[in-house]
């Protein structure tokens, strides 16, 4: 509860709170159907019947808006927690074992992180594009890049915690590796993984807009909201909501994910900064 | 220090070892041959057969990675199957505007995110620093692609005080908008860090000494604080630069700005392999280089490193 009064937690967790809301209620929320086109309403101005305006098949903004949301977040999210999955695996068994098996897997580690971040995604994803499984190859791509990250902060935890007596304790009784790392090392060095997956939602969500924005996420007429602002830039001088309001949302969401992340390392006093590059 | 800056250059060897195998590997994943792709939809069996020969599609896999490789040792990237120009002529034609972009956007960041890091700094809780890390923040969390086409919006279109894209004649007012819009998320990060990075030195005791010893305050602020602090302030900037020269995809195709990362794009829809390995190739490269010199940078900020140890 102590985490709620900082301000930071409290305002993104507020925001965070109101997207995953509106992503799960999207059908309760959204006035029209988001792929109800209305040739004869193309490119309405904001309204009361169109809070965000229309776009150029004539689909309510604030709808495909409020659906993008589930794209957004559940992409984002289920991206990073699938290289949180990987990193943690890669980052125990590497930091746990170390010799041989530490210098293969950091290699592995190397190699990922010697990659333009967004060029990597891009790489990935397009090959998956190419196989019609857009969704999937953008979840694919960005958890393939975002594990790597992890796996080195968690490999340095290991280290540390593996060292401990209550882990020498637990060898000593004959417990195997697997249960040490499960029951003990993991719930010891838990909290920067968790900061790492609070963080790192925002440039998830980020980059899956990113490539959506580049044709390479959802597809139309599915909404998302790095899609709608890419088909909505050619009409940007007559019809700028078209593109202006799913890039608030998406900027709002990205808002919401950082000041989350950083108040959690705050109360955490976990003085650890990711430092991955941006690549944009 | 040279050991070191030998170790770093043999250790970038399997390091691009393993970049290249990745890309190769990746494109060989798509489905279909790329010998389809590179002869077209109206090409004849008989054609495709010859181009599959001709390049070696036709051969084990091992071997086209052989051969890839080889090829590589001799800086030959492969031919793009929509341009049939070699990939390596079409990243030197292309890079030198992603180039001017980075620096443009680089020096915005640095002038700006450095100053108002620097003030923030200085005035601790007042409405400067508030202010600052308000915008930092909003900064850090709005997307680029959004943020360039705002400004194209609200700058261009509405005000018309600068053209909305293109490269037009190369003029610096083509160049504001994208410097602008690449360069904010770095803007607020170099200003974050340089007001943590300051706030750590302000009350160090040789600040003090600097003072009792007659120095004004702006010898004492950027002589002996910002000396100090400058090095988690370096680390953003190679970074984000190492970032912005490997590829500024998304900024490039909002702006239609006429480098590299705009390319990349239209050879994605493309689907055109050699130029995209290629240019993700030739992206890695610059940014393993560029985190080289940054490292070795720190040396001579800091004359405490000393890698040799």
């Amino acid at each position: 509860m102590k985490a709620f009064r900082h301000p930071y937690v409290l305002f993104g967790g507020l925001i965070v709170v109101l997207l995953i809301f509106s992503a799960l209620f999207a059908d309760w929320i959204a006035p029209y159907a988001p792929d109800a086109i209305n040739l004869e309403k193309r490119y309405q101005p904001p309204s009361w019947r169109h809070w965000f305006g229309t776009d150029e098949m004539g689909r309510d903004v604030f709808s495909r808006t409020v659906y993008g949301a589930r794209i957004s977040l559940g992409i984002g999210v289920s991206a990073r927690t699938l290289g949180l999955l990987i990193g943690l695996v890669v980052g125990c068994i590497s930091g746990y074992y170390g010799g041989k098996v530490d210098l293969i897997l950091q290699r592995f580690v190397d190699m990922t992180l010697a990659f333009p971040f967004l060029l990597l995604v891009i790489s990935i994803a397009v090959i998956f594009s190419e196989m019609e499984q857009d969704l999937l190859g953008v979840l694919i791509a960005l958890s393939a890049v975002m594990w790597a990250s992890l796996a080195r902060l968690m490999r340095s935890q290991v280290m540390v915690v593996k060292e401990r007596d209550y882990v020498t304790a637990a060898r000593a009784f004959g417990a195997s590796d697997f249960r040490i790392i499960l029951r003990h090392i993991i719930p010891n060095s838990y909290v920067p993984a968790l900061i790492w997956w609070t963080m790192g939602l925002a440039q998830a969500v980020m980059a899956e807009a990113g490539l959506s924005f580049l044709g390479l996420g959802a597809q139309p007429p599915t909404p998302s909201w790095g899609g709608m602002i890419n088909y909505g830039s050619p009409a940007l001088r007559i019809a700028p909501w078209v593109s202006i309001f799913p890039g608030a949302a998406l900027a709002f969401t990205v808002l919401g994910f950082n000041l989350l992340g950083e108040g959690l390392r705050d109360v955490l006093d976990v003085r650890w900064e990711e430092k991955a590059p941006r690549s944009e | 220090m040279t050991t070191y800056l030998f170790q770093r250059l043999l250790w970038m060897i399997p390091v691009l070892l393993g970049v290249v195998t990745i890309t190769f590997f990746l494109s060989r994943l798509a489905p279909g041959c790329p010998a389809d792709a590179m002869a077209g939809q109206r090409a004849s069996e008989e054609q495709r057969q010859l181009i599959r020969e001709r390049y070696g599609f036709d051969q084990p896999l091992h071997v086209q990675y052989g051969k890839y490789l080889w090829n590589l040792l001799r800086g030959d990237l492969g031919i793009s199957y929509d341009s049939h120009r070699p990939v390596a002529e079409i990243i030197a034609e292309k890079f030198p505007y992603t180039a001017k972009l980075a620096v443009s956007a680089m020096i915005v960041a640095v002038l700006l995110g450095v100053s108002a890091g620097l003030i923030s700094a200085l005035t601790p809780n007042g409405w400067a620093d508030r202010t600052a890390m308000v915008f930092s923040l909003l900064g850090i969390s709005t997307p680029v692609f959004w943020l360039g086409l705002l400004l194209m919006y609200f700058v261009s279109m509405r005000l018309q005080w600068l053209p909305p894209s293109g490269y037009g004649d190369g003029g610096l007012q083509y160049l504001i908008l994208p410097a602008v819009a690449l360069g904010t998320q770095s803007i607020a990060f170099l200003a974050r860090m340089t007001r943590a990075s300051m706030l750590e030195v302000l009350n160090e005791e040789y600040l003090r000494t600097a003072r009792a010893k007659g120095a004004g305050p702006v010898r004492v602020i950027v002589k002996h604080a910002f000396a100090n602090a400058v090095i988690p302030v370096v680390t953003i900037i190679g970074l984000d630069f190492a970032s912005y020269l490997s590829g500024s995809v998304l900024t490039e195709k909002v702006f239609s700005w006429p480098g590299l990362g705009r390319h990349m794009v239209i050879a994605i829809s493309q689907r055109d392999y050699p130029l995209i390995n290629g240019t993700v190739l030739f992206f890695c490269l610059i940014f393993i280089g560029i985190n080289l010199i940054v490292d070795i940078l720190y040396a001579y900020l800091d004359p405490r490193i000393r890698y040799d140890s």
